[in-house]
């Protein structure tokens, strides 16, 4: 079996259609982070999985093969994540109260959802990286682009809700 | 523990799977090849506009030139041939002067 980083130099030299083997080999781990921080929401999931494909496909000649391939496939989902929290912001801001409001389907660990349904967007984003994925917290810092500190200062905040 | 952890345990522990994987992998990549001919198209674009803008600023250096002996070749070409028209109408002129001045006398 060809390794991540073999994987992604193939593609760099002899065309996208290597990529396809990543896809298929990350398809089910991106689509649990994207359940996890969507809380369930498959259809989003999918679009948060597909952006972050799409998006490490643009930014590929950018990989540092000395780091996992899974680690910064993370990252670029987590960043995607947001992107999709601005742009449902973006337009919610602009929707009609009287329209009829779209319903998500939700699926999964209700559990575990109704659990962290008290936590903001971001605060449900970095307890499921810190609790669920095992991130450390510069890590989870070097995702969001935040100082450990903060992170560690805003999940202490998140589990002072969850108790 | 907890009944926060034995949820955090119980979510570690489940598994998700991206339903039919192959389309969407096949999709996925249909949208990374529309995007990187999307690219493609407007890199092209831009080599277009720049090569074409620079062989125009060329030609406009050169559009002095031109305009110069093409106007310089008409002029040369048409003023002898202005000059004979406008001295043969005036000729014509005189003429048709005297002709109508020699009948106004014999008429009257």
């Amino acid at each position: 079996m060809e390794t991540d980083e073999e994987l992604v130099r193939r593609t760099l030299s002899e065309g996208s259609h290597h990529f396809g083997v990543l896809i298929q080999r990350y398809a089910d781990y991106l689509f649990g982070l994207g359940m996890r921080l969507t809380s369930g929401n498959k259809e989003l999931a999918e679009d948060m999985s597909q952006q972050a494909f799409m998006k490490s496909y643009t930014y590929l000649k950018s990989f540092d093969p000395q780091k996992s391939f899974k680690h910064w496939l993370t990252g670029i989902a987590v960043n995607s994540f947001k992107d999709l929290i601005a742009k449902e912001n973006q337009y919610s801001s602009l929707e009609d109260t009287n329209e009829p409001s779209y319903t998500p389907h939700l699926e999964g660990n209700k559990d575990f959802f109704t659990l962290i349904k008290p936590l903001t967007k971001e605060e449900r984003l970095m307890f499921a990286l810190r609790f669920i994925y095992d991130y450390k917290m510069d890590e989870i810092g070097d995702f969001l682009d935040m100082k450990s500190g903060t992170v560690k200062s805003k999940i202490s905040r998140a589990l002072e809700k969850l108790k | 523990m907890n009944e926060m952890e034995v949820l955090v345990k119980k979510e570690k522990e489940a598994s998700y799977n991206q339903r039919n994987k192959d389309l969407f992998t096949f999709y996925t990549l249909t949208l990374i090849k529309q995007e990187e001919l999307k690219r493609r198209h407007r890199r092209n674009l831009v080599f277009v506009g720049l090569v074409s803008m620079t062989s125009a600023l060329i030609l406009l250096r050169e559009v002095e030139v031109i305009t110069d002996s093409f106007l310089g070749l008409i002029l040369n070409l048409s003023i002898p041939l202005l000059y004979n028209l406008f001295y043969s109408y005036l000729v014509c002129l005189l003429f048709a002067g005297f002709v109508v001045l020699y009948k106004r006398k014999s008429l009257f």
